[in-house]
């Protein structure tokens, strides 16, 4: 037995303090740029206050601890199991018990990292009347989509293995899969309900491979392909991507199946109104369901088709304001301040003039707490059945002894407490202060007042209405009024509407707005601001990611250092924000996703037929790492915030190119560090 | 300096039909001539343990923007580590064949090198007497350098490998070979504090003229602080032949030939590198004390990666304190899918005194699939 060396216990802490410390700084620096990114970005560009500043800095606090020990957790526990797994599998089994083994755990993986919610949050403004099957599948049918991604990435990581036992090549993979994933959105983009549902297919793709699944994937490709290759320094790579690109099949073809179910997209109006009732009714289970969603979604002129009459529409409004079981059957857990903020046509605005916009929110200290039970159960999820999938079979079909069973323990133990602090951290912290730039950052091309909130100025005196004649000869009717706490020497014009005046109790309700960012002429200007702020976003976003930190660890260790993590860290990030421009801009102008897809692939497979096989299976997979739960929060909310402003139906596709530029990139790199490479053969004899 | 086939005295009787004198082959190539590489060994029935790591060589550019002067970058290329033994006979003219199918005479392509030494294995060595693709003329004006080193550098800490890579490089010694392993020191006797220290090693391979050795070494060690305690150690073994890689700079050149294959010619053409000489001359190192213990032996170990903790069992038992693990693959051409195995590769160094008994007691373990015993000298610190 090796003797024990006794540590006196101040030494030991100096060595602990030390190694947590080089740990800390690491993973605050990786977060650094992000924050003070969007910091400055709010209050400089934005010119809006933080809110919440204490509440924020926290939750930053808790990534920055989260992602330390969750990434140290990987290197101490999980990945060293998943790669003993590997290796010893194939001693023991054939390559159909390793095949079935994959599959289960790309199912399981599946399951324990639901992207789900993200999909939904995605879809979360998605109306039933426009995208009829897309609403479908993520409301009524979203165990069919997971199960469907989940056997997506099963056979993945079923056929990675495969690749790995016999040592195939990456190429033929790719060559096969691609053009039948862009054949078959070629073919939806026809239809006009499959055409909705490109978005969510190669989103689902790009979230389904977590931060757990990640790690786990590759220690255990590495593993089986030790010792079956001939040492080309691709072990291990590969499964990502087929993890990224099987369930776009998957959920493409369940689109397409289910597709004979549903109902064509139609008109609001037609779709409220009693004769749209036959296809409403197959879209929602009930009538209730079908009013929350037209109070939620719809708009007026969709509520005014509904309730047929002028006076029950407006009586199904008031109802809002002195009904709380109306409100709750129309509302769900929606706050009347909020509908009236956000959803509320002007003239409704109007109606309810009376309702309380004072918001009723939970006090932050009950967020808290909330947030780390939530997180809790979500991260034991993540992380218990997987690592225990892995450790029954080492431990009980392998029959294999660990070594340093202390500190695969320890180290199952900091991935776990890392993903809780990581997620909760995010909600609280990262995700809030992105949330915030996302709803404020529609203002810089926004050429329209928005609407805020409002007061009612009390004892208001008709006698200061004055009439203003505009060029072409009409009139309207304006009172003068100065803000007395910001600016009180400057005097604005506002124009005056009757029906907010209650001249019986002298009482006028004034709207608050919000001034566009740029004068109407500009509002092009405000496109560049936000493709530049989206840029950098996903740039910093993408370098705090866990899965791509472990990815460039991996890809550090195989290559002895020759690719640098950081190096393959930078050059996956600027993909990443590139690729978020570039989703972002189909989001603010609107184009066709699959007019995206389709150059971007086949520049892609024009690269890949020119790259080495090793870089090929590196860049691909890093693809499908950079969507994890740092960047997915954080896109969202700014792409929902800017797509909510311009009406656009869903915030899909952002991270469909969040995840294919970045492999543009890194194959691009490649072939640039290969023609250096190529110069060190030749002397160039032209000078 | 001794004849480096002295024997270590006393060697087991029960293991002597396994003992081999051998010559120990060590090649490393770009990763893109590996395969060839690879094919060819296993045609000629050679089992070989492949290991990969990156050369670093100087990048030398223009200053961007038409400023005077250049800039100089490291640049890496990966590289294939093959590692086998042959009869010491035959350890010519395989390497010969080498030369030619991965075109090792370009400087760039590669750095090949014999090693003397006794192995102990179960399987015989190949018997290449007569096999047709083993390359036994004499022509092509191959001249193998004599009187090399091969220094090997354990570090500790994350880049220190680079570090000195990059000193060698300016001390123009030769193209280093940088590879990772981990590390057998107290880590394990620590308990679950070991977590707090990096078990990474950084290992650089140098060839260098066995006259500059010791200088360089000094240098070397001075450079990366290897006299204090925890970051490492360097020791050196003896080359027989070896056939070197010149190419240090790439990039930009302003002469119709690199100083380095300059110095390459003369070698060859001086037959050796004894005119090289620099630094410290042999008389001055002759009257001062050796700088470095030359009692030291290099022993090599291929094993299963799952006899590790064993195996380190028996080393700190004996005492040895200096031992790197690199994982390598075993390239064998008649071996099945199902009979895979992750293998390792443990380098030691250990005092000559204890060689005898920790070679014995590894023997008598049954743990290992092959030892290799380097005998003298090695130079440890």
């Amino acid at each position: 037995m090796i003797k024990k060396i006794k540590i006196p216990p101040e030494d030991a802490m100096r060595m602990i303090y030390g190694y947590a410390k080089s740990r800390i700084v690491e993973q605050a620096k990786s977060i650094a740029f992000i924050i003070i990114y969007l910091v400055l970005f709010q209050v400089v560009v934005l010119r809006v206050p933080l809110d919440n500043a204490l509440g924020t800095a926290g939750g930053l606090t808790l990534v920055i601890f989260g992602l330390a020990f969750f990434l140290e957790g990987l290197v101490l526990g999980l990945m060293p199991v998943g790669e003993r797994v590997g290796v010893k599998l194939p001693l023991k089994v054939g390559i159909v018990a390793i095949s079935l083994f994959g599959f289960i755990l790309g199912f399981g993986a599946t399951f324990a990292e639901p992207a789900i919610s993200a999909l939904k949050m995605a879809g979360s403004t998605i109306t039933a009347w426009d995208s009829p099957l897309l609403f479908m599948l993520l409301e009524h049918h979203s165990e069919l989509l997971v199960i469907s991604v989940g056997a997506g990435v099963g056979i993945a990581v079923a056929m990675g293995m495969c690749r790995f036992y016999f040592n195939w090549s990456i190429k033929p993979f790719i060559f096969i899969t691609i053009p039948i994933l862009l054949g078959l959105s070629l073919y939806a983009s026809f239809d006009p309900n499959l055409n909705k549902i490109i978005g969510l297919a190669w989103d689902c793709g790009a979230v389904t491979t977590g931060a757990v699944t990640v790690p786990l994937v590759l220690a255990l490709g590495i593993g089986v392909s030790r010792a079956s290759n001939k040492g080309g320094s691709d072990g291990g790579f590969g499964i990502i991507l087929l993890a990224s690109a099987f369930p776009v099949l998957a959920v493409l073809s369940l689109g397409i199946y289910l597709n004979t179910q549903s109902p064509q997209p139609t008109t609001e109006k037609y779709f409220f109104s009693p004769e749209g009732k036959a296809i409403a009714g197959q879209v929602f289970i009930n009538n209730d369901e079908l009013e929350w969603h037209l109070f939620t979604h719809g708009t007026a002129e969709g509520r005014i088709a509904h309730f047929g009459d002028q006076e029950s529409y407006e009586k199904a409004l008031l109802s809002l304001e002195n009904d709380p079981v109306m409100r709750q059957k129309y509302l769900g857990d929606m706050t009347l301040a909020t509908w009236i903020i956000e959803h509320a046509s002007a003239e409704e605005r109007h109606l309810l003039v009376e309702a309380n916009l004072e918001d009723t929110s939970v006090a932050p200290l009950t967020r808290v707490s909330e947030t780390l039970k939530e997180e809790s159960l979500a991260g034991m999820r993540a992380v218990i059945p997987l690592t225990l999938l892995l450790l029954l079979v080492l431990l009980l079909f392998l029959k294999e002894k660990l070594r340093y069973r202390d500190e695969i323990a320890l180290g199952i133990g900091f991935t776990l407490i890392g993903m809780i602090l990581l997620t909760s951290g995010i909600r609280l912290g990262l995700g809030a202060l992105g949330t915030e730039v996302g709803k404020h950052i529609p203002k810089a091309f926004s050429s329209e007042e928005k609407f805020i909130g409002r007061v009612v100025i009390h004892d208001f005196d008709s006698t200061h209405l004055y009439k203003a004649v505009a060029m072409n000869g009409e009139q309207r009717t304006f009172f003068n009024m100065y803000d007395h706490v910001y600016d009180h020497d400057e005097v604005r014009a506002i124009a005056y509407h009757p029906n907010l005046h209650d001249v019986a109790e002298r009482r006028y309700t004034h709207m608050l707005t919000e001034p566009p960012l740029f004068n109407k002429r500009y509002v092009f200007l405000g496109f560049i601001l936000i493709l530049i702020f989206a840029f950098g976003m996903g740039y910093g976003a993408t370098l705090a990611e866990p899965a791509l930190n472990a990815l460039g660890m991996t890809v550090e260790s195989i290559t002895v250092g020759a690719l640098k993590r950081s190096k393959i860290v930078q050059v996956v990030s600027v993909g990443v924000g590139l690729g978020i421009c570039l989703g972002l801009s189909r989001i603010l102008f609107d184009l066709p996703l699959i007019w995206l897809i389709i150059p971007s692939y086949v520049l892609l497979m024009v690269l890949t037929i020119f790259s080495e096989e090793e870089f090929t299976a590196i860049a691909w997979d890093s693809g499908g790492v950079t969507t994890g739960p740092v960047t997915v929060p954080l896109v969202l909310a700014m792409g929902l915030g800017i797509g909510g402003e311009l009406h656009i139906s869903d915030g899909f596709g952002i991270l469909a190119m969040a995840s294919t530029f970045p492999i543009i990139t890194v194959l691009a790199y490649g072939l640039y560090s290969r023609y250096l490479q190529f110069q060190t053969l030749i002397d160039n004899s032209d000078d | 300096m001794t004849d480096s086939t002295q024997l270590v005295k006393n060697i087991p009787t029960a293991s002597e039909n396994r003992l081999h004198e051998a010559s120990r082959i060590s090649c490393y190539v770009n990763q893109h001539s590996g395969d060839k590489v690879a094919d060819y060994l296993d045609s000629i029935g050679v089992t070989a343990y492949l290991e990969t790591g990156r050369t670093i060589r100087e990048y030398i550019e223009p200053k961007r923007f038409g400023f005077l002067g250049n800039t100089i970058k490291l640049q890496s290329n990966l590289s294939s580590i093959f590692r086998f033994t042959v009869h010491r006979k035959d350890a010519i003219a395989v390497m010969k064949s080498l030369i030619a199918i991965a075109d090792l005479h370009t400087p760039g392509m590669g750095t090949i090198f014999s090693q003397d030494l006794l192995a102990y294995s179960e399987t015989p060595l190949p018997v290449l007497e007569n096999n047709i693709h083993v390359n036994r003329m004499t022509e092509n004006g191959i001249h193998f350098l004599k009187d090399l080193s091969y220094v090997v550098c354990v570090l500790t800490g994350h880049e220190a490998g680079e570090q000195l890579a990059k000193t060698a490089l300016e001390l123009g010694v030769c193209v280093p070979l940088l590879t990772y392993g981990t590390g057998n020191d107290i880590r394990d006797q620590l308990g679950l504090l070991r977590i707090t220290i990096s078990p990474d090693k950084e290992v650089v391979h140098l060839v260098m003229p066995r006259q500059d050795s010791e200088s360089i070494i000094k240098l070397l060690i001075e450079e990366s602080k290897l006299d204090q305690p925890g970051r490492g150690y360097i020791f050196q073994t003896p080359v027989t032949l070896g056939h070197l890689d010149t190419r240090m700079k790439v990039g930009k050149q302003n002469h119709a030939a690199s100083i380095d294959q300059i110095i390459a010619a003369i070698d060859t053409l001086k037959m050796g590198t004894d005119w090289r000489k620099r630094l410290e001359t042999e008389t001055r190192r002759k009257a001062v004390k050796p700088f470095l213990p030359d009692d030291n032996c290099e022993i090599s170990v291929i094993t299963e990666e799952d006899q590790i903790d064993d195996l380190k069992e028996i080393c700190l038992t004996m005492g040895v304190s200096g031992a790197v693990t690199s994982k390598v693959l075993e390239i064998k051409s008649d071996r099945h899918m199902d009979e895979r195995e992750s293998l390792v590769r443990i380098e030691m160094s250990v005092p000559v005194s204890i060689a005898d008994q920790l070679v014995d007691s590894l023997l008598q373990s049954g743990l290992v699939e092959s030892i290799h015993l380097l005998n003298l000298p090695v130079f440890k610190h």
